[in-house]
């Protein structure tokens, strides 16, 4: 108990601070607020560099990363779709012949019975093919908005070819999602993206077609034969 | 009821000063200062130092006051602040130094201290103390610290606080005598 007390009168023994005592924790204490929102306000700073920094980089880096991390897409498997899927405007360099500019156009539908054979070719000579639209579907026609000169129908793909093409394409795109097993891991598996393989897998076909059809184009334009220049010759 | 009434506004005013209100602030320190510059000089022995020290407390205390969790007393949280804060002080000032060599002391009956004497009296006689002496025997009889707790403060072993616990109290014994030898040859 006179140890409680003891303990008690020691405890309780008071000295007044200074007069200036509070006014100098006061101060203490404002500079230490500031900080705090200077450090906020700089963090904040940091915060969205760093954000904006990596927004630009994601950017930048998306294309890359979009052979593997874009969604499956189903590839178009019928050929109509398949021919519906791209148009290649093109500017060729080559000129295939000269006609004069007061001639007149001949631009005549083919029948279907011509259309299905493969070596009939129907040329309107322009001043200068200098726009080629090729698709797909065999046809090809060079055409002007302002002077319609002519229509270029080239049938010289060959069924079979194209047939073999599309199975090609089918065989492809069937191959495009390919399951890669982790063997150190055992049970991850990562699926391919069909449509960087698709796209790929497309440009080289046209590519391959662009240029089957251009050489046929210039075979066909050599053979004096098999081209119809205008009405008056 | 004046105790609850003191201690609902001891909660506002703490709630207050979370809020950084400068007047609720101002008036907790208004309140307990005196108390912590009597404790600060208990370990400090200048009194603007001990008042540096004490201001330095307050403001830990007003900077991590949302980590007072409101178990225990106020008083009791900051007193322990107070302390942290003298013995951090001291360390920094290399004051603090503590010898291990342990003595075979006599064991000391707690309530062999003569109280006949004033406090005031007493607290000179404590402030007379070496340093290490000192901080041990505030610990533990003011502050009421066990013997574990002040080792692992201070970072030493216990038999060191052991015995600079019982150099404490044999040198005030002397103290005490001595003063009162005197006294009685005078009167």
């Amino acid at each position: 108990m006179k140890q409680h007390n003891l303990r008690e009168e020691l405890q309780n023994r008071s000295i007044n601070p200074s007069l200036d005592s509070w006014e100098k924790l006061n101060s203490l204490l404002t500079a230490h607020d500031a900080k705090g929102k200077k450090g906020s306000r700089r963090f904040y700073k940091i915060a969205s560099v760093i954000l904006i920094f990596i927004s630009v980089g994601f950017y930048f880096l998306k294309p890359l990363d979009s052979n593997i991390n874009t969604p499956d897409i189903a590839a178009p498997s019928l050929k109509d779709n398949l021919n519906t899927i791209h148009e290649i405007n093109e500017v060729t360099e080559t000129e295939v012949t000269e006609i004069p500019e007061t001639s007149p156009i001949n631009k005549k539908p083919l029948p279907d019975s011509q259309m299905s054979e493969p070596n009939e070719t129907e040329v309107a000579l322009t001043e200068s093919l200098t726009k080629s639209e090729v698709s797909t579907n065999k046809l090809v026609e060079f055409s002007n908005n302002d002077t319609v000169t002519g229509a270029f129908v080239v049938k010289d793909i060959p069924n079979a070819e194209v047939l073999f093409i599309d199975d090609e394409v089918e065989q492809l795109l069937n191959k495009s999602k390919i399951k890669l097993t982790d063997h150190n891991q055992g049970s991850s598996h990562k699926v391919v993206s069909a449509n960087a393989l698709l796209n790929s897998v497309e440009e080289d076909l046209y590519k391959d077609l662009k240029q089957k059809l251009i050489e046929k184009i210039t075979s066909k334009l050599k053979n004096p034969k098999e081209v119809v220049t205008s009405r008056e010759n | 009821m004046s105790k609850v009434i003191k201690i609902n506004k001891e909660s506002y005013l703490i709630k207050q000063s979370l809020l950084k209100d400068r007047k609720a602030q101002k008036c907790l320190f208004d309140t307990y200062s005196p108390k912590m510059l009597g404790l600060c000089t208990y370990y400090i022995k200048d009194l603007q130092q001990s008042e540096e020290v004490m201001l330095n407390g307050f403001f830990k205390v007003f900077t991590k006051l949302n980590q007072y969790a409101n178990k225990g007393s106020f008083e009791g949280w900051i007193r322990k602040i107070m302390v942290f804060e003298c013995i951090s002080y001291l360390r920094k000032k290399k004051q603090l130094i503590f010898t291990d060599n342990i003595e075979q002391f006599d064991t000391v009956v707690e309530n062999e201290i003569e109280l006949s004497i004033a406090v005031e009296d007493l607290q000179n006689y404590i402030n007379e103390l070496p340093e290490s002496c000192r901080i041990v025997f505030n610990m533990y009889v003011i502050e009421g610290y066990k013997h574990t707790e002040i080792a692992e403060i201070l970072e030493v072993t216990v038999g060191t606080t052991k015995t600079q616990l019982y150099r404490a109290r044999k040198a005030l014994k002397e103290m005490i005598s001595f003063h009162q030898k005197k006294y009685y040859e005078t009167t």
